[in-house]
């Protein structure tokens, strides 16, 4: 857990400085979009509840069948 | 930009990609001593499939699918471009776990899952960020050694070759039927490689078809091979079939460790499809967002995946279960949907302003 808050989130953080201080403003939205989806996805593991995508993809498929099949 | 023949070997080793891994035992499993024909009907529905993403694609000369979204759709678009880096991401996350299953289940069972991932990822960002034509050039350089290693793998194992184990035959030629998840994956993941599309000098179209008949045709050689060897009901048993395969080759006192090449030849055709797929994403990102800078964004991809990978499944059984169940409709609707409303819109926007420009 602790390479999550002290590895992690400090190279996403100081990217993200990098790129406001170059004034790629648009590159830090895509960066720090992109980034923190992943981040999201580790802290899910390092917490223990880990989201399962392929069991996301099929609710969702499974949420639209019935709506598709009229 | 990439030569027609790059474009072609992408092509099979992205169909071969880690279908070789994890498909082999399911066919096998559905069809018994008919699982070669399989691949062979879901090859031809790729190559169906592959002619609507040309008819796309030639419509708007020039431009990837992300790009045509854009144009024909607007801020929608848009949209559909965010879906596709989802996908690739997706499918590249499936790839790495892919892999680190094969290796942790094989010859490196202590190695942590991530360690496998970074590192490929960390490579193949290296080389995407050098161009498509780092990708191509690449791939060119290692298939010769792959294609020559892997079928003398296989043929040093023919020793136990028996065609007692594929009788009988043709029985069940329309097995395809009940697994419709073979025509996803891998036949219309390869919608990836249309990202690399517009960097193809000439002649895209027939690399691409030639390709996928040539994967499907592989995959089905490979099929007919496992059965001959194993026999349908312990290859269906086996995770790799085609590891054990060549791991039970033993030729007196000198080679008996052969299954370690196949094992570099299969890391080397998945390291080819995350390649690909992450070209793929990495394109997407530029096309929609036009960023100035390179390296942050594949870090970004890196941080994703990574994490990606280790969350795409909880292990392989509840894989197979969840990817028979979804996977068809999910590669339908990136792969044959998005592509045909596209291809429709285009049309009638050509229509509409053929129709005013003689009005």
């Amino acid at each position: 857990m602790w390479l999550l808050y002290l590895g992690l989130a400090p190279l996403i953080v100081l990217i993200a400085a990098w790129l406001v201080n170059r004034k790629m403003f648009r590159d830090t939205a895509v960066f720090a979009a992109i980034s923190l989806a992943g981040f999201g996805l580790w802290a899910s593991i390092v917490h223990g509840r880990p989201i399962i995508l392929n069991t996301a993809i099929g609710r969702i498929f499974s949420a639209l069948m019935p709506w598709l099949a009229g | 930009m990439i030569s027609r023949g790059q474009y072609y070997l992408l092509t099979v080793n992205f169909t071969l990609g880690t279908t070789l891994f994890v498909t082999i035992n399911a066919l096998i499993q559905e069809a018994g001593t008919d699982a070669w024909m399989m691949p062979l009907w879901a090859g031809a529905y790729g190559m169906l499939v592959a002619m609507l993403w040309m008819a796309l694609l030639r419509s708007s000369p020039g431009k990837s699918p992300v790009e045509i979204a854009r144009v024909a759709w607007g801020p929608a678009g848009a949209i559909v471009g965010v879906l596709y880096l989802i996908f690739f991401c997706l499918t590249a996350a499936w790839a790495l776990r892919n892999l680190s299953d094969f290796m942790n289940v094989t010859i490196m069972p202590r190695t942590p899952p991530t360690m496998f991932h970074v590192m490929f990822l960390l490579v193949a960002g290296y080389a995407v960020a050098q161009g498509s034509e780092t990708v191509g050039r690449l791939n060119a350089l290692v298939t010769p050694f792959l294609v020559v290693s892997f079928w003398a793998s296989l043929a040093l194992a023919t020793a136990e070759w028996d065609w007692e184990r594929l009788q009988p035959a043709f029985r069940d030629p329309w097995a395809i039927v009940r697994y419709p998840t073979l025509l996803g994956f891998p036949f219309m993941e390869t919608f990836a490689l249309t990202m690399l599309w517009p960097r193809v000098r000439s002649g895209a179209a027939g690399a691409l078809l030639l390709g996928l008949a040539s994967a499907a045709v592989s995959i089905s050689l490979m099929a007919f091979m496992t059965v001959g060897l194993l026999g349908p009901e312990r290859a269906a048993r086996i995770n790799y079939p085609i590891y054990t395969v060549v791991q039970e080759v033993e030729l007196g006192q000198v080679l008996v460790n052969i299954h370690s090449v196949l094992t570099v030849i299969l890391i080397t055709l998945i390291f080819i499809k995350l390649l690909v797929l992450l070209y793929a994403a990495f394109e997407t990102i530029g096309q929609l967002f036009r960023p100035s800078s390179r390296w942050p964004h594949l870090l970004a991809l890196t941080i994703l995946l990574s994490a990606g990978a280790l969350t795409i499944y909880e292990n392989p059984i509840q894989n197979r279960i969840q990817t028979s169940a979804y996977i068809f409709i999910f590669d339908s609707v990136y792969a044959l949907l998005i592509p045909v409303l596209l291809l429709i819109t285009v049309q009638v926007r050509r229509m509409i302003g053929g129709r005013s420009r003689r009005s």
